[in-house]
């Protein structure tokens, strides 16, 4: 019951915000991307809060749970780095073009409303799928938590983010993924650190863990090798599945649009960095928390089924009330952030991207710029993902997965050839694009919802990133580069004068050069968490 | 015997302080980067 109500008056929090902030929205530059005056706090809340999901929460847990928890804090470093890595290399450039979405971006960048167009298309079928995924998870949490049937569940949580989404567009998402951030970031840490300390402490835990029968060798850095619990055949599998995740995540986190597009709304460049810096740590942070404590949960219950629930188990069976309620409210708030983010960024494609190819013409402009056909389309969009999520098997999971790795095939090669190449065309974005979407889709599905079984090595992300490079050598050979596609590219690599304020410039560097102490601390909470312990057991 | 577990032992130390380190440095290698890349595109260092 005080679950159920402290999940209701989150859900009626996050309402509020949105139509607050839904007030103020006049142009389609405040709907759509919250008038680029958002300040570091809002982009990272936002960043962090769309990326993570009940994907990270209950998935990654549940990996972490199953006996993988220092492999995953393997894969974390590269995937964070995507945040840094992909706003030097992308994210800044996208903001310094101000189109209004990532589509506008590639299609002004090779001057083509087509591509733009396709685009758009992959934003509506990859991160519809991902919407329907999140929906998915978020609806099963709530049904458990709230004890009503799916069913109920699905309407109630559709309803509640694509009623602020709907009211407040970007402004309300970056309000309310904040806020959420908040709340996940608190619950993960003082959750998971409870669960460690209440287990004995970091040295008792280690020594618990390490002598654990059904999962030997949980604190190795490969994880589980032997036993029903094994994952992997051998050190090398676990270490190559490591790394080629954490760099197809790494391009996810870099370039997919929606990551990248959170840049759009930063009010300079150097928010925009600071903003990608400072997700980066908080992300690495929060998972040492997240992946120690999900393995710790072992100690309290080895056999909690399915296993991506065990971070909600221990919520209502270990942790103390207060703290409880904090970690559900926490969960739900994950899925919610990406759903909002997820959403809103589709109904942007449909208006923005899609719509005026189809149209092929020019409409009159409307009145309020946009602002009410955006919100239109936006809650139609949104009806059409409730009645697919409804017919849909539950495959949170799967289908997340699916859908966020397209991103990392058919946009990774053109997001950063765009900056770099004046030689790819039209053609070519467009071959790469569709090349790597196709592919990647095919081969994924088939691996995900086909049993097709591929070499670690041979990850079909991987293979779909090439023959998405491919696609852009063979279309950018037949045809000549868009003069005006390279003016606009040589526009965009000019540093802008009141980018290179010197309080602006400082300022930055202040940041970066806290990430001295961050790793200083990061190493010693390792040290203290992991390394001490495992060391004395 | 005692030697084999002796030497076991140790390498799953170093592996346990080789993933600390790893979890510390990339992020630093990372900002270190930024750094400089920030540096060169909107400082005086041209």
């Amino acid at each position: 019951m005080i679950f159920a109500g402290a999940v209701s008056a989150s859900f009626l929090l996050y309402l509020a915000i949105g139509v607050i902030a839904g007030r103020k929205v006049r142009t389609k530059s405040d709907y759509f991307v919250a008038g680029r005056r958002a300040p570091t706090l809002l982009v990272t809340g936002s960043l962090v809060a769309s990326f993570l999901s009940t994907v990270a929460f209950m998935g990654e847990v549940g990996f972490a749970y199953d006996g993988y928890p220092i492999l995953m804090l393997v894969l974390t470093p590269l995937n964070a780095s995507g945040y840094v890595l992909g706003v030097l290399l992308f994210g800044r450039y996208l903001r310094r073009s101000e189109a209004l979405t990532v589509p506008e971006f590639f299609g002004r960048r090779f001057g083509s409303r087509g591509l733009q167009a396709v685009a758009g298309v992959t934003v509506v079928i990859g991160i519809g799928a991902y919407l329907i995924a999140v929906t998915q998870g978020a609806s099963l949490v709530i049904s458990g938590i709230l004890d009503i049937p799916f069913e109920v569940a699905l309407p109630l949580i559709w309803l509640v983010y694509t009623a602020f989404t709907f009211f407040s567009g970007s402004p309300g998402v970056l309000l309310t993924d904040t806020v959420m951030f908040f709340v996940f970031v608190t619950a993960g840490v003082a959750g998971m650190g409870y669960l460690i300390w209440s287990a004995g402490g970091p040295g008792a835990a280690a020594q618990r863990l390490t002598d654990l029968p059904a999962k030997p060798g949980m604190l190795s850095w490969h994880g589980v090798l032997e036993g029903d619990a094994a994952q992997f055949g051998s050190a090398a599998e676990a270490l190559i599945w490591a790394i080629t995740l954490g760099i197809v995540w790494m391009t996810i986190v870099a370039v997919s649009p929606w990551q990248s597009s959170r840049y759009l709304m930063a009010k300079d460049e150097h928010t925009a960095i600071r903003s990608g810096l400072t997700a980066m740590l908080t992300m690495l942070v929060l998972y040492v928390f997240l992946m120690l404590g999900g393995a710790a949960i072992n100690l309290f219950n080895p056999a909690v089924s399915p296993s991506e629930t065990a971070f909600i188990w221990a919520a209502e069976n270990v942790l103390p009330l207060g703290i409880g309620v904090l970690v559900i409210v926490g969960i739900a708030a994950a899925a919610l952030s990406s759903a909002s983010t997820f959403l809103s960024l589709i109904g942007f494609s449909v208006v923005h991207d899609i719509a005026p190819a189809l149209r092929r013409g020019t409409a009159a402009a409307a009145t309020d710029g946009g602002v009410r056909a955006s919100r239109v389309v936006m809650l139609a969009t949104g009806a059409v993902v409730l009645g697919i999520t409804f017919v849909a098997p539950p495959a949170v999971l799967t289908i997340g997965y699916f859908a966020a790795t397209l991103f990392a095939a058919s946009w990774g090669p053109i997001a950063v050839l765009s900056i770099y190449s004046d030689r790819v065309t039209r053609r070519g974005a467009i071959f790469g694009m569709v090349s790597g979407f196709v592919v990647a889709f095919a081969l994924q599905g088939l691996v995900e919802f086909g049993g097709l079984s591929m070499p670690v090595w041979a990850d079909p992300v991987l293979l779909s990133f090439v023959i998405s490079l491919l696609g852009v050598l063979v279309g950018s050979a037949t045809e000549r580069p868009d003069p005006a596609g390279i003016a606009f590219r040589r526009s965009l690599r000019q540093v802008p004068e009141a980018e290179r304020s010197r309080v602006k410039l400082r300022r930055t560097s202040r940041y970066l050069l806290g990430a001295v102490p961050c790793a200083v601390l990061l190493a010693g909470l390792l040290v203290f968490l992991y390394y001490v312990p495992v060391a004395q057991s | 015997m005692v030697r084999c577990t002796l030497k076991e032992e140790s390498r799953h130390m170093t592996a346990a302080l080789g993933v600390v380190l790893y979890y510390a440095l990339v992020p630093l290698v990372v900002a270190t980067i930024a750094y400089v890349v920030v540096r060169r595109s909107y400082g005086g260092d041209k």
